[in-house]
């Protein structure tokens, strides 16, 4: 009987590379391929129609202006089953994966998500295994995520991930009022200084030296000082891959590293860097991928409250 | 009917070396795809502060440099530089394990007086390093078991059963294999440019990659 064990052992393991490595899906790349259903873009996620009373709340907030006496003690962080996360979940996976998730009866809606996503067991499995690795916090996705196989680790970051980052960016205000004019939009343009074509990583927003300019939502401060091109800027990490920038202060009021709310004071604008004359420069990324901020304000709003009225 | 039972059972016998030799290979794949799984994040953290550090330094004109547009970090593809570092890292490791016991005659056996005599850098990192990498690929192969086993307070102590014959079988003979292998070395630090790939490698599978840090009364960050 010489050689069966090896031979099963070896089996074994093979399956075992093929779960839990890269190795398989990359050996199996044109049948996933085959088999694709695209996820879809976050983008259109959001332009699928809002609810209107999430479209009034949102329009409420955005036409007051995020001042620091109008932060939204009520905006969701983490483990809040807020209308942003509701929307998103129904926007991004569709309104009856809401319904499956709402029923899982779990307070943390990235909890909910993953278990969803990979099924209660195997999520357990997975808190089991990061706590037996000696994780202080084994239910923190980061923590034990990675003792999933990669198959289910990647729906788990497709699920939660994604429709977080959809409910982060439905949860952002403008900085300065919304009544302030775009000078210029996202996307290629000649650039004003260097007479290049170059990508517009972000919007120009008109405003006077010396407007506040405030934090879009909840976050970390990740940058806060000068250089060259941005000037005084301030990067926040709102978290699930979604950071804004804001560029061009005259004087910076916060540190970096520094927890915010929507509507923290972060500077004053200015037209320092590579500017032409006062004005914001307001960023937005998803997954570090630089995307439009109109669609999910300032643009969006007016439209929106010209169709429902005034709260 | 007897006589093909014959013929597989010799056949299997046959392909014995070439089993253990394959399931030694995945063992270490598996253990250094698990070691190395959240690499690119450190990897991450890593370049973040060193771009950052070169823009402090350039601060001025010299910021200039690295910035092509708003928002002057993000602009640098670092998610992708760390991903691809990590890859580098981890196939670079895999390569180093499996020569160090591929090349290694077969029957070679460690001993303590040997091992002594090519004290060096090598000596102290290939082993070490090696052994996490095994312990942390029996226990993927472990976990891969129990996923597939139906839910069952067996299916935990059935998965390490199996681990362990793996341990046993493919990463008892690697391990002696590789350490056989260790020769006195020119000078102490021979080897050092493996061991810088091997021992970020070989700490985060000892860290992340061994199921028992848990039982402890302090926990890892």
């Amino acid at each position: 009987m010489k050689g069966w064990s090896e031979l099963s052992l070896l089996a074994a393991v093979l399956v075992a590379c093929w779960v839990r490595t890269p190795v398989g899906a990359a050996l199996t790349g044109a049948v996933a391929l085959a088999r694709h259903q695209p996820t879809p873009d976050l983008l259109a996620s959001f332009r699928t129609a809002l609810p209107a009373e999430v479209e009034r709340s949102l329009v409420t907030a955005l036409v007051q202006g995020p001042t620091p006496g109008n932060t939204d003690p009520e905006l969701p962080g983490e483990g809040a089953w807020s209308a942003a996360v509701r929307t998103a979940v129904s926007a991004h996976l569709g309104p009856e994966v809401l319904v499956q998730v709402e029923g899982l009866g779990e307070a943390d809606p990235a909890a909910a998500l993953e278990i969803w996503a990979v099924g209660r067991e195997a999520r357990d499995r997975a808190v089991r295994r990061a706590r037996a690795s000696g994780s202080t916090v084994p239910e923190a996705l980061s923590a034990h995520r990675r003792f999933l196989g990669d198959e289910d680790a990647a729906a788990a970051d497709r699920a939660v991930e994604d429709t977080l980052a959809l409910a982060t960016v439905l949860d952002l205000a403008w900085p300065v009022s919304p009544a302030a004019p775009l000078t210029s939009g996202f996307g290629y343009r000649q650039h004003p200084v260097l007479h290049t074509r170059k990508l517009h990583e972000g919007v120009d927003i008109a405003v006077p030296e010396g407007t506040e300019v405030h934090a879009a939502g909840a976050g970390r401060v990740a940058r806060a000082r000068f250089d060259g091109v941005n000037g005084n800027h301030v990067t926040i990490d709102h978290g699930h891959g979604v950071t804004t920038a804001y560029c061009h202060g005259s004087v910076l009021r916060i540190d970096k590293g520094t927890s915010v709310t929507r509507g923290t004071l972060l500077m004053d604008s200015g037209s320092t860097g590579r500017s032409t004359g006062p004005h914001l420069h307001f960023g937005l990324r998803i997954g570090g991928r630089p995307v439009d901020p109109a669609p999910f304000r300032a643009r969006g709003a007016a439209e929106v409250l010209a169709r429902i009225g005034p709260a | 009917m007897r006589a093909m039972l014959a013929k597989t059972d010799a056949a299997a016998g046959g392909l014995a070396r070439l089993a253990t030799t394959l399931g030694q290979c995945a063992l270490v794949v598996l253990g250094v795809h698990l070691a190395a799984d959240n690499l690119d994040d450190r990897v991450l953290v890593g370049l973040t502060a060193a771009v950052e550090l070169a823009e402090r330094l350039l601060a001025g004109t010299g910021g200039r440099l690295l910035a092509g547009a708003e928002g002057t970090l993000e602009g640098l593809p670092l998610p992708a530089l760390a991903a691809c570092s990590a890859l580098a890292v981890e196939t670079a490791a895999v390569g180093l394990l499996c020569g160090a016991f591929l090349l290694t005659p077969r029957q070679a056996r460690p001993s303590w007086c040997a091992w002594r005599r090519a004290l060096g850098v090598r000596a102290v990192v290939v082993p070490v390093v090696l052994s996490g990498v095994l312990l942390a690929g029996a226990w993927s192969l472990a976990m891969s078991v129990e996923d597939v086993l139906p839910a069952s307070p067996v299916a935990p102590w059935a998965a390490g059963l199996v681990a362990l014959a793996a341990l046993l079988r493919f990463g008892e003979p690697a391990w002696s294999r590789a350490v056989a292998a260790l020769e006195p070395p020119q000078r102490f630090t021979e080897g050092l440019a493996a061991a810088l790939v091997l021992a970020p490698v070989g700490l985060l599978a000892w860290m992340y990659g061994v199921p028992l840090w848990g039982l402890l009364p302090w926990s890892l960050p």
